[in-house]
């Protein structure tokens, strides 16, 4: 039999087709608008529907028929559902959130003093949360891998699944009692301090880490079963170019599906986390107001934390997207 | 050109004796064809050359030393079976053959050689960019292969590379092994379960059966005139086989 080299083949130049990505972005834009509109429905209808006078609470049981009937034609609450609705969607669509009944202060100045303190506490739960989860969840990936270290697995599924289920607002009264009460070592209430942080970022993020580390220790003995890894260890790589260039950036997919999932329900957790630590952000503020039927500023922290879970989620997608562009396609 | 040398090697997991004191030699610039059924250790034993399995007995030599099996040196280097996911598929092809040179190169010096391993397997080095989804079986193992010459072997080790592509690109595939073969005189292992493919690229053959050699000696004689009643089962089984009437 006659060698013959196979002949070389002229490959089409590498370009990027802009396609899937104008499908991908129309997609996700279409997706986000019908969210935003879905969450300031529900928003609207869930304050209007429950029993109860806003206006009433606003000005107290003893204040006159009167003024009482006033107030509600003024604010334009005695028009009919659907007209308030328009009204509310076109405020909304202005920048114009309304009035607090309570403070008569803009809702949007009201969101604009109480947003960075939540923010604040958001970013750094979820930033503690990722830098405690990803070194360790990679770490008992690689000592539980292909049946080693049975007991370091248990203790660890153990320990994850206890504090990943675990509510973060228990967690946060918890640490209240050990480090606040019993300790007397940090604040338990308030931000006056950088110390003031400490527990109720620890509260939020004990959760996520938790659940976080969990995942991506399956996704790490997954991944350091693929045969690129053998091929990487057949280099000679050192251990750990094996582990952090090559397994780790397989196992973080499906790690970051989770992690735009744990932002999400981070944010939603301020709102009982501020309770628990008398934080002035605003789940305290959406607690008072839902409790002194201030609808103007309800809505408008709702549709706060619902934009920013919904931007999250956009968030992540694209970044997969931009990770694993395979998942782009597969929506085809 | 160097020499690989198993010595009266043994590899055990847990109780199970996978290979059992196997003595067999690459000369060098040689291909030695090591054949049998799945599960005879015939992969097991390549593992062992490149420190993917742990030896339990016996040696493994390099012109008379042992294989360096710890350090950045590697002087024996493998292709696997399954092109489809022995590449890591976030890496651009460029970077997974980079990634197994020698540790002085600089960076230009780096993607100049990757020019130069691309081409010699017959692909154009502007698909340095690209990562494996976008490339083929037979272009992925091409890659692979590209990927083991990257680290400067003395000896390669390829493990059944052609059984998971097609019929019509295992022959592409075969006549690049042959060409660099010959091109760079390497010393090669070359391990299948496909005895015509054996006996296409390799001058000697050695036959495993449950982790032993039975049977060795150069390719025409073993194929023409098995000794073994194995080997003699081995090419009754291949069909159609006109393995030991054609061959030269």
């Amino acid at each position: 039999m006659a060698t013959t080299a196979s002949p070389g083949v002229a490959w089409p130049a590498r370009t990027l087709d802009a396609r899937p990505w104008l499908r991908f972005g129309l997609r996700r834009a279409g997706r986000l608008l019908v969210s935003l509109w879905v969450l300031l429905t529900a928003s609207f209808l869930m304050t209007h529907l429950i029993p109860g006078d806003p206006v009433r609470g606003a000005l107290g049981p003893t204040a006159p028929a009167e003024l009482v009937a006033a107030k509600r034609t003024a604010l334009g609450l005695d028009d009919p559902l659907p007209v308030q609705y328009l009204d509310h969607l076109r405020g909304v669509l202005t920048g114009d959130l309304g009035t607090s009944l309570i403070s008569q202060v803009p809702v949007s100045d009201v969101i604009g003093q109480r947003l960075p303190a939540t923010l604040w506490l958001a970013v750094l739960g979820f930033a503690v949360a990722v830098a405690v989860a990803v070194p360790v969840g990679v770490a008992a990936g690689v000592l539980t891998r292909r049946g080693h270290g049975r007991r370091t697995e248990l203790a660890f599924t153990g320990t994850s699944v206890v504090l990943g289920t675990i509510p973060d607002f228990l967690v946060g009264v918890a640490l209240v009692y050990v480090f606040g009460v019993r300790l007397g070592l940090l604040p338990v209430a308030g931000n006056d301090t950088l110390s003031s942080l400490v527990l109720p970022v620890l509260a939020l993020a004990i959760g996520p880490a938790a659940i976080l580390a969990r995942v991506l220790r399956v996704e790490m003995v997954r991944v350091l079963q693929a045969d690129y890894i053998r091929t990487a260890r057949a280099k000679r790589l050192p251990a750990r170019t094996v582990h952090l260039r090559h397994a780790l950036p397989n196992a973080l997919t499906a790690a970051l599906t989770l992690c735009g999932l744990l932002l999400g329900a981070l944010v939603a957790g301020t709102v009982l986390v501020e309770n628990v630590f008398a934080w002035p952000g605003l789940g305290s503020t959406i607690v008072s107001s839902i409790l002194t039927k201030d609808y103007p500023v309800v809505q408008g922290i709702v549709l706060v934390y619902g934009v920013g879970v919904l931007l999250v989620n956009t968030l992540v997608d694209v970044a997969l997207a931009l990770l694993d562009p395979r998942s782009m396609i597969r929506e085809d | 050109m160097s020499e690989l040398r198993f010595e009266q090697v043994s590899v055990r997991y847990g109780r199970s004796t996978v290979v059992d004191g196997v003595s067999l030699v690459v000369p060098p610039g040689e291909v030695v064809g090591l054949v049998g059924e799945s599960g005879s250790g015939k992969s097991t034993l390549a593992r062992a050359a490149v420190g993917l399995a742990p030896l339990h007995g016996g040696s493994i030599l390099l012109d008379g030393e042992p294989v360096p099996l710890r350090g950045r040196r590697r002087p024996v280097q493998m292709v696997f079976q399954d092109p489809f996911s022995s590449l890591d598929p976030r890496m651009t092809i460029g970077a997974s053959i980079a990634e197994a040179m020698p540790r002085d190169l600089d960076r230009s010096a780096r993607r100049v050689e990757v020019a130069r391993l691309l081409e010699l397997v017959h692909l154009d080095a502007a698909r340095a960019d690209a990562r494996p989804a976008e490339l083929s079986g037979g272009q992925r193992q091409r890659v692979a292969l590209a990927r083991a010459l990257a680290a400067r072997p003395a000896v390669v080790v390829a493990d059944e590379i052609t059984s998971a592509l097609d019929v019509s690109v295992q022959g592409t595939v075969l006549n690049l092994v042959r060409e660099l073969q010959r091109e760079l005189g390497l010393s090669m292992l070359f391990i299948s379960h496909n005895l015509a493919v054996v006996r296409y690229v390799a001058s000697y053959v050695a036959v495993m059966h449950r982790g032993v050699v039975v049977e060795q000696g150069p390719a025409a004689q073993v194929l023409a005139e098995p000794a073994e009643p194995y080997t003699r089962d081995l090419l009754a089984a291949v069909p159609g086989s006109t393995l030991r009437r054609s061959h030269p």
